[in-house]
């Protein structure tokens, strides 16, 4: 192999030689000044395939790939294929393509084979273009995706790249930091693609080092007490500083009262219950109350306003509600809000989310 | 009577014939600079008038890019100070600044140690200084300046001067005759004194020295070290440089604004038998005008062009830079057996027969394949050539394409002649070409050579066109190397670098840059253009990382009018300052986690900022961060929201019910007149008129003036519940309250009572409260509409597209209002609610504004959510 190497060397040399005085002089011109990518703008057909592949990555990001999610996505690589086949194609449409299909098949899971030497023939065709600097970084090719801001034809992109992948690391500050500033330069087809993504991102921004559970989209009364464990030390004068599992905190925090109704002492929380706004608020009034030392204002709202007659604040609550004064108490201590400014909604889920900022908000 | 009047009038006339007498003197007993400055110099800058070479250097964009650069810091608060100064616009000032300097700055080698020697001239101004030593030392002693003598000789001449010590550097100071000879080393003053350093000087270098400036600057400067200085990141221009003689002179002429910038630099230099002789082809011989300029389209976005001379003669000239180890005679000697046996010609034959002098690669737009072009010196040779390479069985002569109606011919290289070409940064794999007005045109795409065909046909020549006009303009037509360049398409060498120069030079978006030989000088001319753009500029040093997390509540700036020095909380404890001026951090970390909030005004004490503990605990520091005298003090509870600053003191809500009002000399005084009421809110304050939000289903609004709580038995009554706290603010002579409910009934009080037409419903529900200038009140409803209210109830809306408004930020004063809505971006409006030029910007929170730039116009500053603090200029 070296032999037949430095043959072809030896044999090479002398048309190296040939074209050295001009190439010298050509090359002495690229020198002196380097070549930026320009944007280019390209057809409707593959805006449309870009769209699809951002949509159905989306998609991916918040887990949404069940159902025919796999089929949409070879869909669309037979038909970047078919289009790969017009020859009048520039090269930058070839590489964009090329870049796309890379991308499609990572979404359906190939380890990086295809994706690589896709990403080869994206490069082969043309250099700079972002989809294919994503490619790159998404097959762990590219590890840098900030030097390659300034050889790319729409470093916007690359900082929407930057963006999702501080989403997937669960750096959500930062995700919502890049997405928005790239959706301030790109088109609204962005926007409609990862804007669920940002939207999540923005919702968990202040879960970034916090556990799997805050990032349930419901939880159960469990999960809600174990957040509260892991999340503040309200709880440590009934766990008496210790961590509990679940199933003993749940048991802990039942037997101090702090799963009950304020207005009937009978209705408490199960343990794998989905927690309400209704309930949230139920356990956040009597913690807070509990912290606070002021157990014997639980009450307060409803014997004020039963005391006096008064109708309900609250257009979808009623005074005789057993979480009348949860709800209202922690309205007032702005725990949780009024979802309209006139009606409360307890019956819709809470989060991890939802409920671990209500939680920081008891002091 | 008649006789004293006389005597009075001969006195005095007397007396101005003195002083008239002593100016002239002044004016005529002169030492030349050139005598007083000593050799050696790296740099050397004169100018006729100091004033006006520096006074609009000043507010420059240049400088703010100078002044980003961390070895600039300790200078940039001076510069700033400076830049704001209203003794800028003095006339008496301009007087005492217009005057000639010359300033010579020196490197020895090897040393780290540089020095400098500034010389003044003052002219007839000199009679203030030319008994300077008889002067009072309480006359300076302000000024650190200290009057020193000593020996000069052993014949027991003395010397008096004035030494200036900031306890790093020290100045020499002397004034002789006319001049004032300032210098960092005490030997260089003496010399500039005493010796007579003219003689130093060759002709060459007097005359250039002495010549008339024309410009507000001229810079002298080693040519050798000058060239290598802008050329250390291309290594064959590099060698050029170093070929250049020492000790030789270049001279530098350059001026500058924010539109546009113009550098002329002249190099002189021999080449000797020892030292470039081979380039002396190419050196010996004056450029000439490339005529492919005129030629080109007006398509054309950039070139890069050399017409230094013939391929044989440019062989020559730079073979000899080639590594020897290459052995590239050698090759060449083969590579032309190898051309005989292959084509059935001689090397020379396939290159230099048909070749001219002008060699370029350009680019066109809407293209993005580089064309290269080649000047034909003989297109008989040149088809004899082609035909007969073409026949070769390495190069195929592929069918042309008819592409807007020219014919454009293909070749199809092997590839491993693509291999090889490719490896000397030329990709033409399968080029296409065209012959036009004896260019040969060579691309990658066959659009390209069209459009290039196109364009010169129809006669639309770059020449022609208004930016190439004026980036031309002040050049000359000749040149040995000539680039023109547009940033978004290319970047010339001498902006790769990394340094200050280049980020300097990237201000400036399209330029032309030629390099040229005329009677053994080289010239370099630079002249570049700002292209204006509509979006707003990141001022230089920003975005500035911050290592914790910071919330924008507790970030301000320490004074509404003039602010000095920005504020924030780092990971909940660390209190950090900015100064605003040299961008100085300096921080102070408390045991508890802290909010703070800038006091409207300097209070007695230095206290420029209050901050309060979770427990309670109330500090006022000063710009310094040290504490107060009379602090901390201690409120006794739990604060129940974040603190509030009036003109002179704090108020802190607690837990209990109970206000805590602390003044700037730590008195605490506190109340529990509205312990029923439910504090969960800021403070709004305007002046000393503050308001609380008493939260509830029925809530109201508390007043407080001068720090008294104001019939709190009889508040403000608001009808729902909101979030958030009022706005207080004036129109007139009337203080108004404003508050909106989340429900969307927005109040408004004049002297507490409702004002006419309100409260006013608006549609939506609204998670952040209202913010006001002196003539609206604006709000932001969750769906992201922006309202604007005026105080007769009239409502103008405005949705924000794409954006909701849950945990939103609004500011308002009369320039518009800055809407910070769910995320990493902020809206500004102007007063009639049109988007402000340049906005979005990326932000969080509200943006506070201060004068970072010394522009005089405030910049917005405000955090990320990338825990990042950003500025922008908005001039």
């Amino acid at each position: 192999m070296k032999k037949r190497f430095c043959f072809a060397s030896d044999f090479l040399t002398f048309l190296l030689c040939g074209i050295f005085t001009l190439s010298f002089m050509l090359s002495g011109c690229s020198s002196l000044q380097e070549i930026n990518i320009e944007e280019i703008v390209y057809s409707p057909e593959i805006l449309e395939y870009e769209k699809q592949l951002c949509m159905l990555d989306g998609m991916a990001l918040l887990g949404k790939t069940e159902g025919s999610y796999s089929k949409k996505v070879s869909r669309l690589v037979l038909d970047i294929e078919d289009s790969l086949k017009n020859p009048s194609l520039n090269k930058a449409s070839v590489a964009r393509l090329y870049a796309l299909e890379g991308r499609a098949f990572l979404l359906n899971g190939d380890k990086g084979a295809k994706a690589k030497a896709l990403y080869e023939e994206s490069v082969s065709s043309y250099k700079g273009d972002p989809q294919s600097i994503i490619l790159g970084y998404r097959a762990g090719l590219i590890l840098n995706l900030e030097e390659n801001m300034k050889v790319s034809s729409d470093s916007k992109l690359l900082v929407l790249e930057q963006g999702l992948s501080n989403y997937k690391s669960g750096d959500y500050g930062a995700a919502v930091a890049k997405i928005d500033e790239a959706f301030i330069s790109l088109g609204p087809s962005f926007r409609e693609c990862y804007g669920a993504v940002r939207d999540k991102a923005w919702s968990l921004r202040n879960a970034d080092s916090a556990s799997e559970t805050v990032r349930l989209d419901c939880i159960s009364t469990g999960q809600m007490l174990v957040i509260a464990q892991e999340n503040s030390n309200l709880l440590g004068r009934f766990t008496e500083g210790k961590i509990l599992s679940q199933q003993a905190l749940y048991k802990k925090i039942r037997q101090a009262g702090l799963l009950t109704a304020a207005g009937d002492s009978s209705m408490v929380l199960l343990e794998s219950e989905t927690v309400t706004r209704a309930k949230c608020a139920r356990f956040l009034w009597n913690l807070s109350r509990s912290f606070k030392q002021r157990e014997e204002t639980k009450r307060q709202y409803s014997i004020m306003y039963k005391g006096n007659g008064i109708s309900s604040p609250v257009a979808d609550l009623a005074v005789t509600d057993p979480d009348f004064d949860a709800i209202l108490g922690c309205v007032e201590n702005e725990y949780l809000n009024l979802e309209d400014g006139i009606n409360f909604k307890g019956r819709e889920l809470v989060s991890g989310v939802e409920f671990n900022d209500a939680l920081k908000k008891i002091k | 009577m008649k006789k004293v009047l006389k005597f009075a009038a001969v006195f005095f006339l007397l007396i101005i014939f003195v002083i008239a007498g002593f100016l002239t003197f002044c004016a005529m007993d002169k030492k030349s600079v050139m005598k007083s400055l000593t050799g050696g110099y790296s740099v050397y800058i004169h100018t006729d008038s100091a004033f006006e070479a520096i006074n609009p250097l000043l507010d420059l964009q240049a400088a703010e890019v100078l002044l980003a650069s961390p070895d600039a810091d300790s200078i940039r608060g001076l510069f700033n100070t400076i830049k704001a100064s209203p003794l800028r616009s003095s006339k008496i000032v301009k007087l005492l600044g217009s005057r000639k300097v010359d300033l010579a700055l020196y490197q020895e080698n090897g040393l780290e140690d540089k020095a400098f020697t500034a010389i003044v001239d003052l002219s007839f101004l000199s009679f203030l200084t030319r008994f300077a030593a008889l002067y009072p030392e309480s006359l300076y002693a302000n000024t650190g300046l200290v009057k020193e003598s000593s020996a000069l000789n052993s014949s027991g001449d003395f010397i008096t001067y004035f030494k200036y010590s900031d306890g790093k550097n020290t100045i020499f100071i002397k004034p002789v005759k006319n001049l004032v000879i300032i210098s960092s080393r005490y030997s260089m003053m003496i010399s500039s004194c005493y010796g007579d350093n003219g003689q130093n000087y060759t002709e060459a270098q007097k005359k250039i020295l002495s010549s008339s400036i024309g410009e507000n600057v001229r810079i002298v400067a080693d040519a050798r070290k000058l060239a290598q200085s802008v050329t250390d990141s291309n290594p064959v221009l590099n060698q050029l440089a170093s070929l250049l003689p020492e000790n030789e002179l270049s001279v530098v002429y350059f001026s500058i604004t924010d539109e546009d910038i113009s550098i002329k630099c002249q190099i002189p230099f021999v080449t000797e038998a020892d030292n470039g002789a081979f380039l002396g082809t190419i050196m010996n011989k004056n450029s000439g005008t490339p005529e492919l300029v005129s030629r080109l389209g007006d398509t054309v976005q950039y070139y890069t062009l050399i017409n230094a001379g013939t391929l044989s003669e440019l062989k020559e000239a730079f073979f000899p830079l080639v590594p020897k180890e290459k052995e590239v005679d050698k090759l060449w000697e083969s590579a032309d057996g190898y051309c005989k046996t292959a084509f059935s010609m001689s090397l020379d034959d396939l290159l230099f027969s048909w070749t001219g002098t002008e060699f370029a690669v350009l680019g066109v737009e809407n293209q993005n394949d580089p064309v290269f072009a080649l000047q034909i010196k003989d297109e008989a040779q040149r088809q004899k050539i082609f035909e007969k390479i073409t026949e070769s069985m390495f190069v195929k002569n592929n069918d042309s394409l008819i592409v807007g109606g020219v014919r454009i011919p293909q070749l199809m290289l092997p590839s491993f002649l693509n291999w090889i070409l490719s490896a000397l940064n030329v990709n033409i794999p399968s080029p296409y070409f065209i012959v036009s007005n004896g260019y040969i045109y060579f691309s990658e795409s066959a659009e390209c050579l069209s459009s290039i065909y196109s364009a010169s046909d129809a006669g639309k020549y770059l020449v022609k066109n208004d930016t190439w006009k004026q980036i031309s303009s002040g050049q000359k037509n000749t040149s040995a190397v000539s680039l023109y360049y547009n940033l978004d398409r290319s970047v010339p060498f001498f902006l790769r670098g990394k340094g200050s120069v280049s980020k300097i030079l990237a201000l400036y978006s399209m330029g032309r840059f030629d390099g040229r030989i005329r009677n053994n000088i080289l010239e370099f001319q630079l002249h570049s253009v700002a292209v204006k753009s509509g979006s707003l500029r990141l001022i230089p040093g920003f975005p500035v990382s911050l290592e914790g997390s910071v919330v924008p509540e507790n970030f301000c700036v320490d004074s509404r009018k003039k602010p000095e020095n920005l504020f924030w909380v780092e990971k909940k404890k660390i209190i950090k300052k900015m100064d605003l001026k040299s961008l100085e951090i300096i921080s102070l970390e408390n045991n508890d986690s802290v909010s703070i909030c800038a006091a409207p005004e300097k209070l007695s004490g230095g206290g420029v900022l209050w901050s309060v503990s979770d427990h309670g605990e109330v500090n006022l520091y000063d710009s310094q961060l040290n504490v107060c005298p009379g602090f901390p003090v201690i409120t006794g509870g739990v604060p129940s929201a974040l603190g509030g600053a009036w003109s002179s003191g704090y108020i802190v809500t607690l837990e209990s019910g109970q206000i805590a009002f602390i003044s700037g000399k730590g008195e605490l005084f506190v109340t529990d007149e509205a312990d029923q009421y439910l504090i969960k809110s800021r403070p709004a304050v305007y002046g000393s008129s503050m308001r609380l939000y008493a939260k509830g289903f029925s809530g109201s609004i508390l007043s407080i003036e001068n720090g008294q709580l104001m019939d709190s038995e009889n508040p403000m009554e608001v009808q729902g519940i909101g979030l958030g706290s009022p706005v207080v603010f004036k129109n007139g002579l009337k203080t108004y309250t404003a508050f909106i409910t989340q429900a969307g009934l927005l109040h408004l009080w004049s002297d507490g009572k409702m004002v006419k037409n309100f409260p006013v419903k608006l549609n939506g529900v609204f998670f952040t409260n209202v913010s006001a200038s002196s003539k609206y009140i604006y709000a932001l409803s969750s769906e992201g509409v922006l309202y604007r209210t005026g105080l007769n109830g009239g409502v103008l809306g405005v949705k924000i597209p794409d954006v909701t408004g849950k945990n939103a930020y609004l500011y308002a004063d009369d320039g518009g209002v800055y809407v910070n809505p769910d995320g990493n971006m902020i809206y500004g409006f102007k007063e009639n609610m049109e988007l402000m030029r340049g906005f979005p910007l990326t932000g969080w929170g509200c943006p506070v504004f201060a004068d970072i730039n010394g522009d005089k116009i405030p910049d917005c500053i405000s955090l990320t959510l990338d825990k990042k603090i950003i500025a922008w200029s908005l001039r």
